[in-house]
């Protein structure tokens, strides 16, 4: 999952992105509004992280800018601000949560993991594919109730094929998802994660989850899914 | 302390039943003096008739009595008498309402008078008579002649005159008190109206003004002044709160840096390097709180001054000299010259608070002066005011900023960490001109240096 802080006290900043990373999310920073407007209008984020006392544009005129623009990527605004009224102004500028400073980072890791699953099809923290549980809050990846050892590449790709899952994702996809804006896009990493996936998760077993698509991308497959998404 | 109405009743009551009491006894004096004074002067033309009645006959002196014998001195003892008698006591002639009874009035003084005496006597009837006794010289020998007449007319009259007093006073008093009574409560009712309003004022709307349109003049100027009270209270509160504020957003940043630092640093083990990183964040956070706190006690010093101000004739040029001599080390150290110069010109403000207000733009003028730059301080009196100019060879203040300058806790991008300051200092200052009923201005050049100008009204006749 890819994520834009957009937050100008830099050591904040640089605090919430490591903590953020050592989650499995890539992270891009903004140290002002222009560019966290600049960043959530171009780059295929998750989620954005808007603080709303920014330098040069205020959290809320972001805000309200990508909505008018029509880009719908869920915002959570972090504010120093607890007054009812900047609550209610920033739900109604088209934040989908708040969160009032100082907070536990867990409880913004738990709100990022809650937009992200609204958007996405799955609605459980707790995703399932046959026998695989990808669980969004531990992280713990299990197949057949044993364990599997992810690192958080790893686990950052699986947990995005998951919440897409039985979508064909290109790897442009995947890329722009998982990975932030210093990754180099024409290396070839990601067939190499999904290989290592592979390895963990379908080797030795008859029911392969992880489906190549040719000419497309890459799939997680849910044989139990009802929504028939899955393509020949 | 007892009730004003009480008060005002009791004050009311006691010189109101003194002054009562003065008009009732001076009337009874009166009273008593004009009826006695009637009897009084009817005996006299009575015992002057009756002694030009007597006459000589054959040696012997008598007196024509039938032309007295009528009237109320036909009845016995009716209460009118006459008699006439000789030096030696012989009576030779009475009233018939003296013989037809057989008594006589009491014998004459010791001493014949030939002036008219008159005195108090019990009468024959021993009812209380007023006699007049006077001695004549009539055919060579001495007669007098006393007539009374009886006072218990004047004594009825005077004891109904007294028995209407005791029984309209009272009355009067108890009519009078109420009215008092209802007089005071009437006028306390605007003082109850003035309470309510000031009642409905809280710590949540101190917008709120008494209405003074409504009370009677003599309680306008105390609502007057309690809305002056309460605006200062509204301003002071208007204050705090903002800074409250104000100061709580300040200290969210640094303590959302420590959360978030402990809490991602927490999450998993990690390197000795890991935890020395997240320790120096936290103490860069700390320290930073550690500043705030100082500005917020600062903050609450001010505050509790700023309420009081202390309203003189000040000398500008005074206060001035003064700052720039409390800062003169300063100045020397930066190799900066602070030059003064312009008229006396008096103000009417807070001495110590003007001192304030000029400390903290010349301070700054010098702090952020280039090494070997200028201070110049003039002051003018203008039509209106006295404008003091701070000009300074400082770095300049660039345009987005200069607003903001006067801002709470508002720091110049390139002077956090160059010098120690609060980010109060202006907004101070601000506060301060305004409380003067001036304002600062600012004018300014990136790379030239700043122009502050503060200016105050002349000796006010307001406050």
């Amino acid at each position: 999952m890819r994520i834009i802080l957009v937050e100008d006290e830099k050591a904040l900043a640089s605090i919430m992105k490591k903590g953020l990373e050592e989650n499995g999310y890539s992270v891009d920073v903004a140290y002002d509004g222009e560019e966290g407007l600049f960043m959530a209008e171009n780059y295929s984020a998750d989620a954005v992280i808007l603080d709303v006392m920014l330098p040069k544009l205020d959290g809320i005129a972001v805000l309200s800018k990508l909505r008018r623009k029509g880009i719908q990527t869920p915002v959570i605004l972090l504010t120093a601000k607890d007054a009812l009224t900047d609550k209610i102004k920033g739900l109604d500028a088209g934040a989908d949560d708040y969160l009032t400073k100082p907070f536990e980072f867990t409880e913004l890791l738990a709100r990022v993991r809650s937009l992200v699953r609204r958007k996405s099809v799955v609605k459980e923290a707790v995703i399932r594919a046959a026998d695989l549980d990808i669980n969004t809050a531990s992280h713990e990846v299990k197949r057949g109730g044993i364990t599997l050892k992810m690192s958080s590449r790893e686990y950052a790709i699986l947990e995005y094929m998951a919440y897409n899952k039985n979508k064909v994702l290109s790897r442009s996809d995947i890329t722009a998802h998982v990975y932030d804006e210093s990754f180099d896009k024409d290396s070839n990493i990601v067939d190499v994660y999904i290989n290592y996936l592979r390895k963990k998760i379908d080797s030795g077993r008859s029911l392969k989850l992880i489906v190549t698509v040719r000419g497309a991308g890459y799939m997680l497959k849910d044989p139990d899914a009802a929504d028939g998404e899955i393509p020949e | 302390m007892p009730s004003i109405k009480l008060r005002l009743v009791v004050i009311f009551a006691a010189v109101f039943s003194v002054a009562l009491a003065a008009l009732g006894l001076s009337m009874y004096v009166k009273l008593k003096d004009i009826a006695v004074g009637s009897i009084d002067s009817h005996l006299h033309s009575e015992v002057q008739l009756i002694a030009g009645l007597i006459t000589s006959e054959h040696e012997n002196l008598e007196v024509e009595l039938h032309k007295m014998e009528t009237g109320d001195y036909a009845v016995a003892l009716s209460g009118h008498y006459f008699q006439v008698v000789l030096e030696s006591g012989e009576l030779i002639a009475r009233s018939p309402s003296l013989s037809l009874a057989n008594v006589t009035l009491p014998p004459r003084g010791t001493e014949a008078s030939f002036e008219p005496v008159l005195k108090n006597i019990t009468g024959p009837d021993n009812k209380p008579h007023r006699l007049m006794e006077q001695s004549f010289n009539v055919y060579g020998k001495v007669v007098t002649v006393q007539a009374s007449e009886s006072l218990a007319d004047v004594y009825a009259l005077l004891s109904t005159f007294r028995r209407t007093l005791l029984i309209a006073f009272p009355l009067i008093f108890a009519f009078t008190s109420a009215a008092v009574v209802a007089v005071t409560g009437f006028s306390l009712r605007s003082l109850g109206v003035f309470a309510k309003q000031l009642g409905h004022i809280t710590e949540k709307s101190l917008s709120e003004r008494v209405n003074a349109d409504n009370l009677p003049c003599e309680l306008k100027p105390l609502a007057l002044n309690f809305n002056v009270m309460i605006e200062r209270l509204e301003e002071s509160f208007e204050r705090q709160r903002s800074f409250l504020t104000d100061a709580s957003h300040q200290l969210r940043t640094p303590l959302s840096i420590v959360k978030a630092t402990c809490d991602v640093t927490l999450a998993k083990d990690r390197t000795a390097g890991e935890y020395r990183e997240a320790l120096l964040a936290i103490s860069g956070s700390l320290s930073r709180m550690t500043v705030l706190t100082e500005r917020i006690m600062d903050e609450a010093r001010f505050e509790s001054r700023i309420f009081s101000m202390n309203m003189a004739e000040a000398d500008l040029l005074g206060i001035l000299e003064d700052c720039v001599r409390l800062l003169e080390d300063k100045a020397l150290s930066r190799s900066v010259s602070v030059g003064l110069s312009g008229a006396r010109a008096r103000v009417f403000g807070d001495r110590e608070k003007l001192t304030d207000l000029f400390l903290t733009i010349i301070d700054n003028a010098v702090k952020y002066n280039r090494q070997g730059g200028r201070v110049a301080i003039e002051v003018k009196e203008g039509v209106d005011g006295a404008v003091v100019t701070i000009e300074d060879t400082g770095r300049g203040i660039p345009a987005g900023e200069r607003e903001k300058v006067f801002d709470r806790f508002f720091r110049g991008a390139d002077t956090s960490g160059v010098e120690p300051g609060s980010g109060l200092g202006l907004s101070i200052a601000k506060v301060l001109a305004a409380r003067h009923g001036g304002e600062i201005t600012l004018e300014s050049e990136v790379g030239k240096g700043s122009v502050f100008k503060v200016i105050l009204p002349k000796k006010d006749k307001k406050d």
